[in-house]
């Protein structure tokens, strides 16, 4: 049962988990998503799958990987014409004081690099195109 | 300075600009905060008495611009500055241009910033101080032969580290001789690109140690304390995510040895202020053996544990020493009362290389508990912005024993709802509620070893009360699709997040935020 206390508030009750009584969850409206906070987790459930389509621009045999925020190249590992296995560090970038990794989805090779080491890069620009 | 300031500028911002101006407050100090373009509607902003614009959001051209900071000190007419971390916390050049311009830097003085920033005068300092060091060493002569005979000497495993780096950007372990000529040219590579400068440090790797550290203050008047250890081994990359005092390793013994080496080196460095001496920790109890590893010049990120057992307020603390007091403790007066555990709330997602998130604090409430205290610098309706490291609060737990605080850290977690945005809330439960940390056997590799079953867990499906709190709260639509988060993000993790696997678009966990 789920009961409505307003200001994004709710009591959840009920006998799904034997010997829990109540809990609070919380939720907000985000566009057409909802964000729902139970027990130390948080939900993104989804009115429809409009933003599901991502990967538009990744065919079956080639993919462009991107940065996903503004972030600074620190370190380019591969080189054009290079075999990578799956998993394997492509390029080191650094955001928001962390590192982030830009690794190969799959296996494949390396068939351009549209960076350079200190370069300031925006995010959806392809960095590394694979096939 | 032989007095207390007049008025404290806080040359930061997020909650430690927040923490810093509190202790201002309840000191009777005026504060001047300073902000950037993007952090006009932040909470350090409307908290302090006097806020000035500094510059665009970028750190180079708001937080990190000595002139800038500096003409905001003198147009306030602040005759201190409260450097907060980050930033020019540890910039020697910042410390000296405040002397300059008869600014109080509420810290050490710019030359032992400047001594102790260098990992090479650091380790000859602890060394005359007779505080035992990692083997290691920064050839004299860095080409790629003579880093390579250094590897040999220091013996496998080693690091390469960028003698001007930190926060764990550009290492590189290397295990063995074939690993050795590649490893040396990119750890070159990364440490020019990352710091312009390409020295290397070479160091034998401690297999399995601890990260345990002692919090040192030194008063202008040549008396030092050691205010005793945290252990910071929940680490990845470096970077800490859970921190707690006492360290579950330590005996009184070592304690007390591991506290008079940090004076010790804190003495021969002529430090001032508070600090950190930084050991790691190969062992546990009176047998265990502890090497020296850096000094960190200034407040550090988790010190609030330090001040739930101890009783003591270490910003209060770097404010008097500052002022010209005297420190008002006798090193046997200090104990540990109870345990305190800090856990740090991070804007990243923990199923995607804890990808930083940045976004909306759409809904963000603080839990009330006892024994919970959160410094924060984050509110309902303001964001995490893409420009700065991506903390949004610390959540300090404590109680008599470390199961308690232990039980309070995850009760209050559990009531920490953060919306908008991924935080790693749920990873940070997982973390607290895993039998290695329950026991207190946890190294700095623990994040690499647990890490993949923790980062499982913390992501489950979407449980059906989450999709009845939805429908009750309006949702147009009660079924749910796949996970998608912000569309940037949604497209790397699918692509690098999780490619360990063998085929990205089928591993995706689905359904979580």
């Amino acid at each position: 049962m789920v009961e409505t206390l307003g200001h994004g508030r709710f009591l959840v009750s009920g006998s799904r988990k034997p010997g829990v009584g109540s809990q609070i969850a919380y939720a907000v409206a985000d566009r057409a998503r909802t964000w729902v906070f139970i027990e130390g987790h948080a939900y993104v459930i989804e009115g429809d799958d409009r933003e599901g389509h991502a990967r538009a621009h990744a065919t079956d045999d080639q993919i462009a990987l991107s940065a996903p925020m503004p972030a600074t190249v620190v370190a380019i590992i591969v080189a054009p014409g290079q075999e990578v296995a799956a998993g394997d560090l492509l390029v080191m970038l650094e955001a928001m004081k962390m590192e982030l990794p830009i690794r190969a989805p799959r296996a494949g090779r390396v068939k351009t690099l549209a960076c350079r080491e200190g370069e300031l890069v925006q995010p959806g620009v392809p960095l590394v195109e694979m096939e | 300075m032989e007095r207390q300031p007049r008025r404290i500028l806080i040359a930061n911002r997020g909650e430690i600009a927040v923490r810093v101006i509190r202790a201002c407050r309840e000191l009777g100090i005026p504060s001047v905060a300073v902000y950037s373009d993007a952090d006009v509607r932040a909470p350090h902003v409307f908290l302090a008495d006097i806020a000035v614009r500094i510059g665009e959001a970028s750190p180079a051209e708001s937080y990190l611009s000595i002139s800038a900071i500096l003409d905001a000190a003198r147009k306030t007419g602040a005759d201190a500055i409260h450097p907060g971390y980050g930033f020019l916390s540890e910039n020697a050049g910042f410390a000296s241009a405040c002397e300059r311009a008869g600014v109080t830097f509420i810290g050490p003085p710019a030359a032992v910033i400047e001594r102790l920033g260098s990992k090479i005068a650091a380790r000859a300092i602890a060394r005359q101080a007779g505080v035992p060091v990692v083997p290691g060493e920064t050839p004299a002569d860095q080409s790629a032969g003579a880093i390579a005979a250094a590897a040999r000497r220091v013996g496998f495993p080693i690091l390469l580290k960028p003698s001007a780096g930190g926060g764990g950007i550009g290492m590189k372990t290397i295990r063995d001789e074939r690993a050795l000529a590649a490893g040396i040219e990119q750890a070159r590579r990364e440490a020019i690109a990352a710091f312009g400068d390409g020295t290397l440090y070479v160091e034998r790797v401690i297999e399995r140690p601890r990260h345990v550290e002692i919090q040192v203050l030194a008063d202008n008047h040549g008396d030092v304390l050691y205010l005793f250890e945290r252990e910071c081994s929940i680490q990845r990359r470096h970077q800490k995510v859970v921190e707690e005092t006492p360290s579950p390793a330590l005996t009184p013994a070592l304690r007390r040895r591991m506290g008079e080496a940090a004076v010790a080196l804190a003495r021969a460095a002529g430090y001032r202020n508070a600090g950190t001496v930084e050991f790691l920790l190969e062992g546990t109890g009176d047998r265990a053996s502890f090497y020296f590893l850096e000094v960190n010049t200034r407040l550090q990120v988790e010190h609030p544990i330090t001040e739930r057992v101890t009783g003591v307020d270490l910003v209060h603390a770097q404010i008097a020493i500052a002022g010209g007091e005297r420190l008002r403790w006798a090193q046997d007066s200090l104990t540990q009362r109870g345990h305190a555990i800090e856990v740090r709330v991070y804007a990243e997602d923990p199923a995607n290389d804890d990808l930083p998130q940045a976004g909306p604090l759409l809904l963000y409430r603080e839990p009330s508990m006892p024994g919970i205290r959160i410094d924060s610098g984050a509110n309902e309706g303001g964001e995490v912005s893409v420009h700065y490291d991506p903390l949004i609060a610390k959540l300090i737990a404590d109680g008599e024993t470390r199961e308690i605080a232990r039980r309070r850290a995850i009760a209050a977690l559990r009531n920490y709802p953060i919306l908008g945005i991924r935080t790693n809330i749920s990873f940070l439960i997982e973390i607290l509620e895993h039998p290695r940390f329950v026991s207190g056997d946890i190294d700095t590799r623990f994040l690499d070893t647990e890490g993949e079953g923790l980062r499982v867990r913390s992501a489950p499906d979407v449980p059906p009360e989450a999709i009845e709190v939805a429908r009750a709260f309006g949702h147009p639509k009660s079924d749910v699709s796949r996970r998608s988060g912000d569309p940037a993000t949604a497209d790397l993790s699918r692509r690098s997040g999780e490619a360990a696997k063998a085929d990205p678009w089928e591993t995706l966990r689905g359904y979580r935020g």
